[in-house]
């Protein structure tokens, strides 16, 4: 199997666009390996039925991330049936 | 509060110092027998005749065939007649209603007052004599008249620190002593007839268990009452009871009922009560419960079976400070994440 030209090379994380309906706002962030480095997204207000998935915008560059949302309050919930992670490489490795 | 009357004696007894009496059971000599007399049932009547005439101090002793009591003594002297009121036997009368055993007293029976009224008639059957009569009531002092009818009130609870239940139990009784009669040589007749009358009242203690304590206790953990004054042979009962209901304990689940202690084991409740409150009710009790240690009942805030609700955004929990009520809480924030990204 031929090995990704990109492995262990840095990524820049752009934007995440979600086919997301609910209610309340959606707390998001961006988390690197070992969660020791994250990226708060910008929250985004949910509604129960939208014809837009909206685009957050990001700017987090790490080898390796995770994306990940939640709600705080009494009440909110959300359906998400699609995540799209923008990425692009950015960097080949950390230099020893 | 109510009236009480000892309606009928199980038994009474003679007591000479020497030959046994006249009626006294086959084989008795000097010292107890049993007197073989006639006892009525009494009525209503009779009781308030008792009453008025001891209130008036009119004594008109009615005819012997009255049925009261009657016996027939030879000379006496030094002599004791006291009456026995068994557990077992309708003795108990309540506010006029019919008579009840010990068992079936309601529970909480307590003895506030007893009184006892009697009249005594001593009758020379031949010839003429004079007749003297003292008493002594368990411990009251003693009272004496040389007439012949005499009638004596006597407060039980004049009599020193006595139990009522121990006057039942311990077979105490009415005691009169130093009949003497100085009669001609053959005998006396000797009729009286008493009324024991008093008041009662039925006494629940309740211990209320208060939360929040320091010491939860849970379904199945015992919990021990001390009592110095716990009779053994009181009917206890024990009830849960708590905001929506009550469960009563099982008797199986009453591990000790002595004199001085009450241990049972703490039943399963329906709900999860932060706060219950214990109920005993016996037929006579008092005492303390020890502080703050096995008598705490907490239930935190507990969610039962969780279900899964299609659409709901909450959980349902018990609210504790508001017993039988519920609380919408928010679920520990729903989380989603996607897999690590990137090579």
């Amino acid at each position: 199997m031929a090995k990704n030209q990109f492995d262990g090379g840095i990524l820049h994380f752009g934007s995440v666009r979600l086919r997301i309906t609910g209610d309340g706002s959606l707390i998001s962030s961006l988390v690197s390996l070992d969660d020791s480095v994250f990226y708060q997204m910008p929250e985004i207000t949910m509604l129960a039925a939208t014809a837009k998935e909206p685009l957050i915008l990001g700017n987090f560059s790490q080898q390796r991330a995770y994306y990940e949302g939640h709600t705080e309050l009494l009440g909110e919930d959300f359906n998400i049936s699609k995540i799209v992670v923008f990425v692009r490489p950015i960097q080949s490795g950390y230099a020893q | 509060m109510g009236t009480l009357e000892l309606v009928r004696a199980s038994s009474i007894y003679l007591k000479t110092a020497g030959a046994a009496p006249v009626g006294a059971l086959p084989g008795a000599s000097g010292g107890w027998g049993v007197l073989n007399v006639a006892q009525d049932s009494i009525t209503s009547s009779d009781d308030a005749d008792i009453l008025e005439d001891c209130s008036s101090g009119s004594l008109i002793f009615p005819t012997l065939d009255a049925g009261l009591l009657v016996a027939s003594f030879p000379t006496l002297s030094d002599s004791i007649i006291g009456f026995e009121f068994a557990t077992n036997d309708l003795i108990f009368r309540l506010d006029g209603g019919s008579p009840l055993k010990f068992t079936q007293l309601p529970a909480g029976f307590t003895i506030n007052s007893l009184h006892i009224f009697v009249e005594v008639d001593v009758l020379d059957q031949l010839g003429s004599g004079t007749a003297e009569l003292t008493s002594d009531v368990v411990g009251v002092t003693p009272d004496s008249t040389s007439d012949p009818s005499v009638t004596l009130a006597v407060n039980l609870l004049e009599a020193g620190p006595l139990s009522n239940l121990d006057f039942i139990n311990s077979h105490w009784g009415l005691t009169l002593t130093n009949i003497t009669c100085s009669s001609g040589p053959f005998g006396l007749g000797l009729a009286f007839k008493y009324l024991i009358t008093g008041t009662y009242s039925s006494t629940t203690y309740t211990f209320i268990l208060t939360p929040p304590g320091d010491n939860p206790v849970s379904p199945g953990d015992p919990i021990k009452i001390t009592s110095p004054t716990l009779n053994p042979v009181t009917i206890v009962t024990i009830t849960i009871t708590y905001p929506g209901g009550e469960v009563p304990v099982p008797p199986e689940n009453i591990t000790v009922q002595d004199p001085t202690e009450l241990i049972f084991i703490l039943p399963d409740l329906p709900d999860d009560p932060p706060i219950i409150t214990v109920t005993i009710t016996s037929t006579e009790f008092s005492g303390t419960v020890d502080a703050g240690k096995l008598l705490t009942i907490f239930f935190t805030n507990a969610t039962g079976i969780y279900t899964l609700v299609p659409g709901k955004t909450t959980d349902t929990l018990y609210d504790n400070t508001d017993p039988g009520t519920t609380v919408e809480v928010k679920k520990p924030n729903p989380t989603f994440k996607t897999g690590f990204i990137g090579g």
